[in-house]
């Protein structure tokens, strides 16, 4: 495992997949300074699972490999230490196990409808327990959420889906505590590792929203997958990785 | 380890029996074995994929220490150079889903992939907006943010939107984000004199950090200016520039981005003005033009002997043309950007001359076209120009009697517009004819504004027009008036006589329908039925066609414009060199 020896810059890194269904996953991972600005950028070629995968892996095949193959290798080949790396893709967590660094999905807040007459509270889990909680009043709130009651959303929050049953369960195990933000419109969940500066990451993260949208830069990445895809295959040409067999 | 087997498979599989036992008091003892089903052994090898990668030179400088700090340290970052968007005064969190993402896409001769991928990975324009320091007038338009993210990657480029549609603003905007990034130091516009103010009105509105000096007065302070001035945008009509030539050709280090307006001013490549523009030394070119094409194909090929020399020859044929512009030519017409523009409505005011000037008319062409048979080998286009002014001027004014079947109509029509409060505009080509019809519309408050209109009185004109209620009317000339004014406050616009080409008289009409129009524009075109006029309109139509076939994909290639065979032809006269 490459651990980047030098402190962690003010940058963070965005780490997303894109799915086509011919060629299969495309992985991006950009470094964005604390402005937005561009840093670093690293994407792979593209991978296929093929039919022995698909039924060996079943239902956590996206997480296996959006996370520990893509997600790994991606961020391992990077240069540049970050503070957190942010994804937009729940089964990516599963990474949060094999690096160092803080992992954080993020997710768009649903505007509140006039179906919905009284305001729901996006952290339905985390208000039932007695949690450590820091707000400011303004636009963020953090909650660290205790081992039995992992902090994340019950609706549309990130999941993993049960092998057997089907049915999703959270994407953080039980007896390990995890970490959710509010920021604005943002919802983001964290990986164990961000438990341990709450208000650092915190803070932080509030600068980088002054001057991005947390999830635009997802969509950098996936423009500069499309484009390094076009310029790196030769008209005609249809090769791709794939798992071998 | 070895993947393909794992070592608890393989215990596993050493089992050449499976037993089952069940002990229940209210069962009776089962024991049941039963034989180990074949097994097949699936080879797994980790699935690996390749990376492809940069460092940027902001992240290497970061990499080596020089980029911004560690949150540990609660320093606020100290960026190295100018960066696009700076610290708000107070933080604002970018809301998700507020507005939509305009790309900086790479041109197409960027091919190494780390120099595109860092076009692409830039943060949207739109953030620029969402920052408290970068003070704009207004939020620009979406297609005004594709604009900017049109010109701002390109050395070479030619914004060719219709007229109104704020290319001026959009390339000050490009140029302003260049500066703040610290690629522009020095640049250098060229625009036509009576623009010269309002390009400095625009940089103020929309760059105003960015220090201005216009290159005028005597000769000696404008050569101290070409020489001295080593920052900031130095602003220049084109007279000044050919009359500076030396001075502008000459200077130390290339101008780090020219900008010229009004670029159909130099589409004639073999003129002096096309010569000395070209020779200035520069890093960027990018020309402004509502009018890239306005007579002939050529006029393009002069455009691109400045923008990117060589890209364009005189013989190429137009599909090959528009394949060779595409990436350097951005084009959009106010249909297709969906701007909310209030409606632009034509009448044409087809009109019969009044018996005085249908006698004079008749008589004029009769001795004409005979005089012009009578010059035989020697007759020239100018000698068929000649007439067709002359005619032109007829159907204006009986040249004895002053009687006009147009100004009845044009009396009428502004009588009406002045009642409602609304103000017009009307154009000729000719200072006499605004002269005489200043005379004849006293009641409306005429103002003129014309080549012989001092510059320094221009502005004046332009100010009491757009504030004094009791000025109606604005008589001006295509040739003074037809660019780069901004006069959305009028609503009506008479052209009382036909200019040569339509993209002169879209241009006029387009200082009244333009963005901040008010309301509708209404379009009124003269023409005297039966005459000149008639024949020429027929011929500026076939032009249209030639634009759209170059600009157009979805258009039918057209005719040439006006030939010379086709002037001739006004008159059913040979060309000499035939006959």
């Amino acid at each position: 495992m490459n651990v980047k020896s030098s402190k962690p810059l003010s940058a963070f890194g965005f780490l997303t997949v894109q799915e086509d269904p011919d060629h299969g996953f495309f992985g991006g991972y950009l470094v964005l300074s604390e402005l937005g600005r561009p840093l670093e950028f690293h994407c792979s070629t593209p991978l296929l699972p093929n039919q022995a995968q698909k039924i060996l892996y079943g239902a956590t095949l996206r997480s296996y490999v959006l996370g520990e193959v893509i997600g790994q290798t991606l961020v391992e080949k990077s240069q540049l230490p970050v503070l957190a790396v942010l994804t937009d893709q729940a089964e990516m967590m599963s990474m949060a196990d094999l690096r160092p660094e803080l992992l954080l999905c993020v997710e768009t807040i649903p505007e509140k409808t006039e179906m919905m007459p009284h305001p729901v509270e996006p952290t339905g889990l985390a208000l039932e327990v007695a949690a450590e909680e820091v707000q400011d009043g303004t636009n963020e709130c953090v909650r660290v959420c205790p081992d039995d009651q992992p902090g994340r959303p019950t609706d549309g929050g990130p999941k993993e889906l049960d092998a057997q049953t089907g049915e999703a369960t959270p994407a953080t195990g039980a007896g390990v505590q995890s970490l959710e933000l509010v920021l604005d419109t943002y919802r983001l969940w964290g990986s164990p590792g961000c438990i341990r500066r709450p208000d650092d990451l915190n803070a932080a993260l509030e600068r980088l929203a002054v001057h991005v949208e947390l999830t635009e830069p997802f969509e950098r990445v996936r423009e500069a997958i499309r484009e390094a895809q076009r310029v790196s295959t030769p008209p005609g040409d249809e090769s791709h990785e794939s798992f071998a067999a | 380890m070895n993947l393909s087997q794992p070592n608890w498979w393989s215990n596993v599989l050493s089992h050449s029996r499976l037993a089952l036992e069940i002990h229940r008091p209210d069962f009776l003892p089962l024991d049941w074995q039963a034989e180990q089903p074949a097994a097949i052994t699936v080879p797994f090898q980790a699935p690996r994929v390749q990376t492809v990668g940069c460092l940027f030179p902001e992240g290497g400088a970061a990499l080596v220490g020089n980029g911004p700090l560690s949150f540990q340290t609660r320093v606020a970052p100290q960026p190295t150079k100018p960066m696009i968007l700076p610290e708000p005064s107070a933080p604002r969190l970018l809301r998700a889903g507020g507005k939509s993402h305009t790309r900086v896409r790479p041109p197409a001769d960027v091919v190494k992939l780390e120099d595109r991928l860092l076009y692409l990975l830039q943060p949207p324009l739109e953030n620029l907006f969402a920052s408290e320091a970068m003070d704009f007038p207004f939020r620009p338009f979406r297609y005004q943010f594709d604009g900017i993210a049109f010109l701002y990657p390109r050395h070479e480029a030619v914004l060719a939107d219709e007229m109104g549609l704020g290319k001026t603003m959009q390339a000050i905007v490009a140029m302003r984000l260049l500066a703040h990034q610290g690629h522009l130091r020095r640049s250098l516009i060229v625009c036509p004199k009576p623009l010269v103010t309002n390009w400095k009105r625009e940089i103020g509105q929309w760059a105003p950090e960015l220090p201005v000096t216009i290159v005028e007065g005597k000769q000696q302070r404008r050569h101290w200016l070409w020489e001295n001035v080593n920052r900031g945008v130095l602003l220049v009509n084109y007279e000044s520039l050919v009359r500076d030539s030396p001075q502008a050709t000459a200077t130390c280090s290339p101008f780090d981005l020219m900008i010229i307006d009004e670029a159909q001013r130099i589409k004639n490549g073999l003129s002096t003005t096309s010569g000395v523009v070209c020779s200035v030394p520069r890093r960027r070119s990018w020309a402004l033009t509502g009018t890239p094409i306005e007579n002939s194909v050529e006029d393009l090929v002069g455009i691109f002997q400045f923008v990117s020399p060589g890209c364009l020859q005189p013989e190429m044929k137009i599909p090959a043309i528009r394949h060779s512009v595409r990436d350097y030519v951005l084009r959009r017409s106010k249909d297709q950007v969906e701007i909310d523009l209030p409606p632009k409505l034509f009448r044409d005011a087809n009109v019969e001359l009044t018996v005085e000037q249908r006698d004079a008319y008749q008589l004029a062409e009769e001795e004409g076209i005979v005089q012009l048979h009578d010059i035989g080998r020697e007759l020239t286009i100018q000698h068929v120009f000649e007439l067709v002014l002359r005619l032109k001027q007829i159907c204006n004014f009986d040249p004895v009697t002053g009687t006009s079947s147009k100004l009845d109509r044009l009396t009428a029509d502004l009588e009406e517009c002045a009642a409602s409060g609304r103000k017009a505009i009307v154009f000729s080509q000719w200072v006499q004819t605004i002269t005489q019809l200043r005379d004849q519309l006293q009641s409306l408050g005429p103002l003129e504004y014309h080549g012989k209109i001092p510059s320094r009185q221009r502005d004046g004109v332009i100010e009491a027009f757009r504030n004094d209620p009791d000025c109606h009317v604005l008589l001006m000339s295509y040739g003074a008036g037809s660019v780069g004014l901004n006069l959305q406050f009028a609503g009506y616009v008479f052209l009382f006589d036909r200019w040569w080409n339509p993209a002169v008289e879209d241009q006029a009409i387009n200082r009244a329908h333009r963005i901040g129009a008010s309301g509708p524009v209404t379009v009124t075109r003269f023409l005297a039925m039966g005459t000149i006029e008639e024949r020429i309109n027929n011929i500026l139509e076939k032009k249209r066609e030639l634009f759209n076939a170059v600009f157009d994909a979805t258009a039918p290639a057209g005719k040439m414009g006006m030939s010379r065979e086709e002037i001739f032809g006004l008159f059913q006269l040979n060309f000499p060199e035939v006959a």
